[in-house]
C-alpha cells in the first residue's frame, strides 16, 4: 500500500522491510498561512519484527510521524511506503481513546463487526480470548471504561488494537499517563504480546530509560530530523549527536566507568 | 528567665513537624480516609521527598501543609506545626500571612498556575505586594533581580511579557522565582516537572537543587518518579493509600528498601546498565 | 432487563426528576384520553351555562358560549402535546443531522452550514414560524413543520458543539483506524455520549415549543377554532378576566405546569450522574 506520495510507486529494496520513508517532509499552516515545517526530510526504515522506538521532546515531530504512517497526515513531500494492512495504535490517554457510551465489550468486538464476517457468539469467544490474553478477567467486557483503572484500560486498548492481529502496532506514549508500578506491567504485557504475535511496533516515548530494554533499535527525532539512530546499547553507550548526549544526561543515565 | 542552652536550639533543626495528620473528606454519602496517621518533619535546608502513586495522599498531605485544602466538606486531625503554630488550626488570617511569605508552592502545570491575563511581573511581584512595605520600584528591582536568580536571559522583557508568551520551562522558572521572592523558609514543589520535556526538567531540577543550596530552603518535593527523587532528595517518605510505609535517608532506602510496595516501586524504575 | 430499569430509576432518583416526571405524566395521559374522550362535546354550546362558575358537573366552570373548559383544557393540552412532540422532533433530528455533520467534519462545510444557522437564528423563532405559517397558512400541520424548522437552529448548535468536541477525542481516531465508516463513527460511536446534552436540550426544547404554540394561538395563528387550544382560550378569556376568571385561569395553569414539569424533568435528568 502506498499512501499519498506525490511520486509513483516506491517499493523498498530488502523484503525484510515494513514500513519505509523517503525524505518525508510534513509541514502544517497556522491560521495566518504561516507553514511550520514538523518533519523535515525523514529517511527512516522499519524491520518485520522489530520494536523501533522513537524518542523526542515535545515538538520534535514524533506523534506527526505515526499520524502521517497511518495515512491520517499527509505529506508535503516524500515518499511513504507501508507494507501493513490497517496499523493499530495505541493512544497516550486511556481515559480518552475508549468511547465512554460502550461497554468493554462492545468496544473490543469492534474492529471483528467491521473487518470480518464472524457472527455475534465468535465474536464473544475471540473478545474473551484476548482479555485473557492480555490479562484481564472476562467480566471486564461487561463494565464501562469508567469502571476501570487506568491500567486496566489501557490493557484495553491493547487488547482492542490487537483483535484483528495487525502487522504494525503504533504505541504513542503508551505508559506515560499510568502510574510507575502499572507501567512496569503494560510493558510486560506489551514485550509478552509482541513475542507470541511477532507484530512489528513503532514505540514512541520521551523516556529513554524505558526504551532502554524495550526497543530493538530507537532513532531520536529533534525538530523534524533524525539526529541519531541504532540500536539503544550503542546508542546509549556511544552517542554521536550533542543533543542525544543531552537526553542522555538529562535522564540520568550515564556510562559508569 | 532561664536562657535556652545554645546547644539546643543548634541540635534542633527542625522547620515542621507533621503529627499523626489524618485528612477525610465528607462530600460523598460514606467519609473517605484519604491520609491516615501521617508523621514526619522537614529539617531546615532540607530536600524531602514524598513519593506515591496517584490515591497515595502525598498531593493531599503536601496541600494541608499549604493550607490549601477547602475547609468544607472535609475533616482534618493531627498537627502540623510551624514556628510553634498549628497550621490546621490557625485562623484564616493569620494563615493568609504564612502563605507566600514562609510557605510558598510551586505546582505541576505551569499552563494553569499562571494569570494569563496579567503580565509576568505582576504576578512575581504578587508576594511582596501582600506581605511587605515596598514602593513600586523596589518590588520591580526585587522581582527582576529574582527572574534573574532563575536564570531568565532577558528578565526585563519577560516582566513585561504575558504567560502565553513564554514556553513551559520559562513559566516554571517564572513560578520558581515568584515562589522564592519572599525567601520562604519551606518550598513545596508539587510535581513541578511532570508537565515539562525530559532536557527542560533536568534544568528545573538543578535550578531547585542550586536555590536548596544558596538560600538554605527546604523543599518538599512531591513525584512519583522515584528516579528523580533518587537524584535530588537527601531523605524520603514513600506513601501507599494515605499511610506512611517507608521513611529515611534517600540512599539507604534506595539501596536496602525494607518495605514490599518500596521494592516494588524502585523496581519499576527502568535499568538502563550498559555493558 | 428489569434490572437494567431499576439501576436507571435509581440514577434519576432524585425530586426534581421525580416531580416533574409525576406532573408530565399527568399530562401525558390527559393529552392521550384527550384523543379518545372528554366528559362533554368540546364544540357544544349552551347558552343555559354561558360564563357559569366551576361547579361538580363543570369543574371548571363553563366558557362565554357555554362550553365545559375542562374538556376543552384537555383537548388544549392534547393539542398542545402533539404540536410541541412533532416540532421537537422535527427540530431535533434535522438539528443533530445538520449539527453532527457540522462539528465532525468540520472545516468549509461547517461554515457554510453555521453561518445559515447564524442566519436563522437571528430570527426569533416565533416570527420565523410567522413567516413560513404566512407563505404556507395556518393549521395545525404548517404550525407543527413551521415551528419545528424555527427549532432547526437551537439544535444544531448545541449538537455540533457537542461534536466538535467528541471529535477530538482519541476513541474516535481509533474507531477510524479500526475502519469505521464516517456515518458509523457519528451515529453509532460518537451519538451515544452526546445523549444527556441532548436528552436535556430536547425537554428544554419542548417548554419553547409549548410557549410558542400557545403563543401563535393566542395570536388567531395556530390551531383553528373551534378546535381548543390553550393560547386561544386565553386571549379570549381576556374580555372575562374579572366577570369569570376562571376562564383564564384554568388554561394558564395548564401551560405553567407543563412547563414546570419539563423544566423539573430536565433538570432532574441533568443533575443525575
Amino acid at each position: 500500500m502506498n499512501i499519498n506520495t506525490d511520486k509513483t510507486s516506491y517499493t523498498p529494496d530488502s523484503p525484510d522491510i515494513l514500513v519505509s520513508g523517503h525524505g518525508i517532509t510534513v509541514s502544517f499552516a497556522d491560521r495566518t498561512g504561516k507553514r511550520t515545517t514538523v518533519l523535515d526530510g525523514l529517511d527512516f526504515d522499519i524491520y518485520k519484527g522489530e520494536i523501533l522506538g522513537l524518542a523526542g521532546e515535545s515538538g520534535s515531530g514524533k506523534s506527526t510521524l505515526a499520524k502521517t504512517i497511518l495515512g491520517m497526515v499527509k505529506c508535503d513531500s516524500g515518499e511513504l511506503y507501508v507494507g501493513a494492512d490497517k496499523p493499530q495504535m495505541i493512544f497516550q490517554d486511556p481515559y480518552s481513546s475508549l468511547n465512554p457510551a460502550k461497554k468493554i465489550s462492545w468496544i473490543m468486538q469492534e474492529p471483528l463487526r467491521l473487518g470480518t464476517d464472524l457472527d455475534k457468539n465468535t465474536r464473544k469467544q475471540k473478545v474473551s480470548e484476548m482479555l485473557s490474553s492480555v490479562g484481564l478477567s472476562d467480566e471486564i467486557g461487561d463494565h464501562k471504561p469508567n469502571e476501570l483503572s487506568g491500567g486496566q484500560r489501557q490493557r484495553v486498548c491493547i487488547g482492542t488494537a490487537l483483535m484483528r492481529n495487525p502487522e504494525l502496532l503504533i504505541a504513542d506514549e503508551p505508559v506515560s499517563a499510568l502510574d510507575v508500578t502499572v507501567q512496569a506491567q503494560v510493558l510486560e504485557l506489551m514485550k509478552d504480546l509482541h513475542r507470541k504475535h511477532g507484530f512489528t511496533m513503532l514505540f514512541i516515548s520521551h523516556d529513554l530509560r524505558t526504551m532502554y530494554n524495550f526497543c530493538d533499535r530507537i532513532m531520536i527525532l529533534q525538530k523534524g530530523k533524525i539526529v541519531e539512530s541504532g540500536k539503544p546499547d550503542e546508542v546509549y553507550r556511544n552517542p554521536q549527536a550533542e543533543y542525544t548526549k543531552l537526553l542522555l544526561e538529562s535522564a540520568g543515565i550515564t556510562v559508569s566507568k | 528567665m532561664v536562657q535556652l542552652p545554645v546547644l539546643i536550639l543548634q541540635v534542633n533543626n527542625m522547620l515542621l513537624e507533621v503529627k499523626d495528620l489524618t485528612i477525610e473528606f465528607h462530600d460523598h454519602d460514606r467519609p473517605e480516609t484519604v491520609v491516615e496517621n501521617v508523621s514526619f518533619s522537614l529539617d531546615k535546608g532540607e530536600i524531602l521527598g514524598l513519593v506515591g502513586e496517584s490515591g497515595s495522599g502525598k498531593s493531599m498531605t503536601a496541600m494541608a501543609i499549604a493550607g490549601l485544602l477547602p475547609r468544607k466538606k472535609m475533616k482534618k486531625s493531627g498537627e502540623i506545626i510551624f514556628e510553634e503554630k498549628n497550621l490546621l488550626t490557625l485562623p484564616r488570617h493569620d494563615l493568609r500571612e504564612l502563605q507566600g511569605d514562609e510557605i510558598a508552592v510551586i505546582f505541576q502545570e505551569p499552563m494553569t498556575a499562571l494569570n494569563p491575563t496579567m503580565r509576568i511581573g505582576r504576578q512575581v511581584e504578587e508576594a511582596l505586594l501582600l506581605h511587605r512595605d515596598m514602593t513600586a520600584q523596589d518590588r520591580k528591582n526585587r522581582a527582576i533581580k529574582y527572574l534573574k536568580a532563575v536564570e531568565l536571559d532577558d528578565a526585563e522583557r519577560i516582566y513585561e511579557s504575558y504567560p502565553h508568551e513564554l514556553s513551559g520551562g520559562q513559566r516554571q522558572r517564572v513560578m520558581i522565582a515568584s515562589a522564592m521572592i519572599n525567601r520562604p523558609k519551606i518550598l513545596i514543589a508539587d510535581e513541578p516537572t511532570t508537565a515539562l520535556d525530559v532536557t527542560v526538567q533536568a534544568q528545573i531540577i538543578d535550578l531547585l537543587q542550586r536555590t536548596n543550596k544558596k538560600l538554605g530552603v527546604a523543599i518538599l518535593f512531591i513525584s512519583h518518579d522515584l528516579s528523580l527523587i533518587s537524584r535530588i532528595t537527601h531523605n524520603v517518605i514513600v506513601m501507599q493509600n494515605g499511610h506512611i510505609v517507608e521513611k529515611g535517608n534517600t540512599d539507604e532506602i534506595f539501596a536496602a528498601p525494607k518495605n514490599d510496595y518500596t521494592k516494588k516501586l524502585i523496581a519499576a524504575i527502568p535499568k538502563v546498565e550498559l555493558k | 432487563m428489569l434490572n437494567s430499569i431499576r439501576k436507571t430509576f435509581r440514577k434519576y432518583n432524585n425530586f426534581f426528576f421525580n416531580f416533574g416526571m409525576i406532573i408530565t405524566l399527568v399530562f401525558f395521559v390527559l393529552a392521550v384520553v384527550g384523543c379518545f374522550y372528554t366528559p362533554y362535546n368540546t364544540t357544544e354550546m349552551n347558552v343555559a351555562l354561558k360564563n357559569s362558575a366551576p361547579a361538580l358537573a363543570h369543574i371548571f366552570g363553563c366558557d362565554n358560549y357555554g362550553r365545559d373548559i375542562f374538556s376543552r383544557v384537555m383537548e388544549g393540552i392534547r393539542n398542545t402535546f402533539f404540536i410541541s412532540f412533532f416540532t421537537v422532533l422535527i427540530g431535533s433530528l434535522m438539528g443533530i443531522l445538520i449539527g453532527a455533520v457540522s462539528g465532525y467534519y468540520g472545516g468549509r462545510l461547517d461554515e457554510i452550514l453555521m453561518r445559515i444557522n447564524d442566519v436563522m437564528f437571528a430570527f426569533p423563532s416565533v416570527l420565523l414560524a410567522l413567516v413560513i405559517i404566512s407563505l404556507f397558512g395556518s393549521g395545525t400541520m404548517v404550525v407543527t413543520l413551521a415551528l419545528g424548522i424555527a427549532f432547526i437552529p437551537s439544535f444544531a448548535r448545541i449538537v455540533r458543539s457537542e461534536y466538535k468536541k467528541q471529535a477530538s477525542l482519541d476513541y474516535v481516531q481509533s474507531a477510524k483506524l479500526m475502519g469505521a465508516k464516517d456515518i458509523r463513527v457519528i451515529f453509532v460511536h460518537i451519538l451515544p455520549n452526546i445523549l444527556p446534552v441532548l436528552v436535556s436540550s430536547v425537554m428544554i426544547g419542548f417548554n419553547n415549543a409549548v410557549l410558542a404554540e400557545a403563543g401563535l394561538s393566542y395570536l388567531g395563528i395556530g390551531v383553528q377554532p373551534p378546535e381548543a387550544s390553550l393560547g386561544r382560550m386565553l386571549s379570549e378569556a381576556q374580555s372575562y378576566l374579572f366577570s369569570s376568571p376562571w376562564y383564564a385561569l384554568f388554561p394558564g395553569l395548564a401551560i405553567v405546569f407543563m412547563v414546570l414539569g419539563f423544566s423539573m424533568l430536565a433538570e432532574g435528568i441533568s443533575s443525575a450522574k
